[in-house]
């Protein structure tokens, strides 16, 4: 029979609400709360051998300290699946049901899955390494939830392979796998088309990333008094490329201090990028960062002053998701140090 | 949809510069486009077309 482990938080495994939120790791035998719903679930084919609970507020202080002692207890439950919530859309735990099922699988190849609402800030965060049920927002939902957590469950334990994830009930994990079918191409184009024409339901092959959208920040209102940081995806990197950054799809960025440079000389920089012609750029970079003219609106007192670090990438063929994450970082650290406002200047 | 937080540089390989000028034109010309930028800055994102277009 094959050994299932439930993680909770502290208030589905029945210890208290917020102000036990702060409770250590520990490990019980056998299922508890909504684990008694997996349990009915999972059927004669599978027992809760046992249940995990970690209080919410005490996973999010210490994820590391957390993991490790929630796998070494895993470990010794010998478990063949590992079931976590489901969360629903709560932030915290959503967010230590969705680590913890990641940190099984690569510590232990343990197949593991978990329950959230779409929206739920884990969700993007992990469905591409985590198994998701999509839920309601709330545990009104738990019976749907736990039938779906337990028939996936199940075929992960017996390392079967999922179906698509519209057909199984899962949130997709962001990438397409080739399949034979009868219609060609051409056939299946053409259906539809006919069905989009005809108002009919349909199912595109390949559905098109959805971008983040940011909304823009509100005008400044003296730039006398504004700290200005400057950003280039045209590559701009210290004569050498130090770091090594890529001439294209980029996954990390430079941040190289200007702040004793009167200006950008072509013996101390050059552009590294795959996607134009830097030989413009190598014999001024200025023509990419107009830190020489910036330099002179700040001494003329027009611009209160410079961010004293340039971020820089190559910008082309970078993925979005990878965009988003050194945007979020970029961003940070400059509203850490006090930065108005940024310029790009993109190639 | 009008973005009035992006406008175009002079050319891909060199934005803010033009390699065929004299060397005091071209810093004249990257000045300009700087203190557009600039002032693209002080007006709501999207709202109004800049002032000096309009």
């Amino acid at each position: 029979m094959l050994r299932v482990v439930h993680y909770v938080n502290q208030f589905f495994g029945g210890i208290g609400g917020e102000e036990q939120a702060g409770v250590a790791p520990r490990a019980v035998d056998g299922p508890l709360g909504p684990g008694q719903v997996l349990q009915r679930y999972l059927g004669n084919d599978a027992t809760v051998a046992g249940t995990l609970i970690c209080g919410d507020n005490y996973f999010a202080e210490q994820q590391e300290a957390a993991s490790r002692a929630l796998l070494g207890m895993l470990a010794d439950a010998r478990a063949d699946l590992l079931v976590a919530g489901p969360a629903f859309a709560a932030g915290r735990y959503g967010l230590a049901c969705a680590h913890i099922c990641a940190e099984a699988q690569q510590a232990f190849e343990l197949p593991a899955i978990t329950g959230l609402a779409p929206d739920n800030p884990a969700v993007e965060a992990y469905r591409r390494t985590v198994t998701i049920v999509p839920t309601g927002p709330s545990a009104a939902s738990m019976s749907q939830a736990m039938e779906r957590l337990a028939a996936l469950g199940l075929k992960l334990a017996r390392r079967e392979p999922l179906g698509p994830p519209d057909e199984e009930g899962y949130l997709a994990h962001g990438f397409r796998r080739n399949t034979l079918v009868a219609a060609n191409g051409a056939q299946r184009a053409l259906a539809m088309l006919r069905a989009k024409l005809a108002g009919d339901p349909y199912t595109t092959e390949i559905a098109l990333p959805t971008f983040e959208r940011v909304p823009a920040a509100p005008p400044l209102a003296d730039l006398a008094t504004a700290t200005l940081a400057l950003i280039t995806s045209g590559g701009l990197v210290p004569r050498g490329n130090p770091d090594h950054l890529k001439s294209h799809v980029a996954d990390a960025y430079g941040r190289y201090s200007i702040a004793d440079r009167a200006e950008l000389s072509a013996e101390a920089y050059e552009a590294v990028h795959g996607g134009y012609h830097t030989a413009y750029v190598n014999d001024d970079p200025h023509r990419l960062v107009p830190l020489d003219a910036l330099r002179a609106l700040v001494h003329e007192g027009a611009l209160g002053g410079l961010h004293p670090t340039l971020y820089t990438l190559a910008g082309t063929g970078t993925y979005p998701q990878f965009a988003e994450r050194m945007g979020r970082e970029v961003a940070a650290e400059l509203r850490a140090a006090g930065v108005d406002a940024a310029m790009i200047t993109s190639t | 949809m009008h973005v009035n937080r992006v406008f175009p540089g002079v050319a891909i390989p060199h934005i803010l510069g033009n390699p065929t000028l004299p060397s005091a034109e071209e810093r004249a010309l990257r000045r300009a486009l700087t203190e557009r930028a600039l002032g693209l800055l002080t007006q709501p994102a999207g709202a109004a077309a800049e002032a000096s277009r309009a």
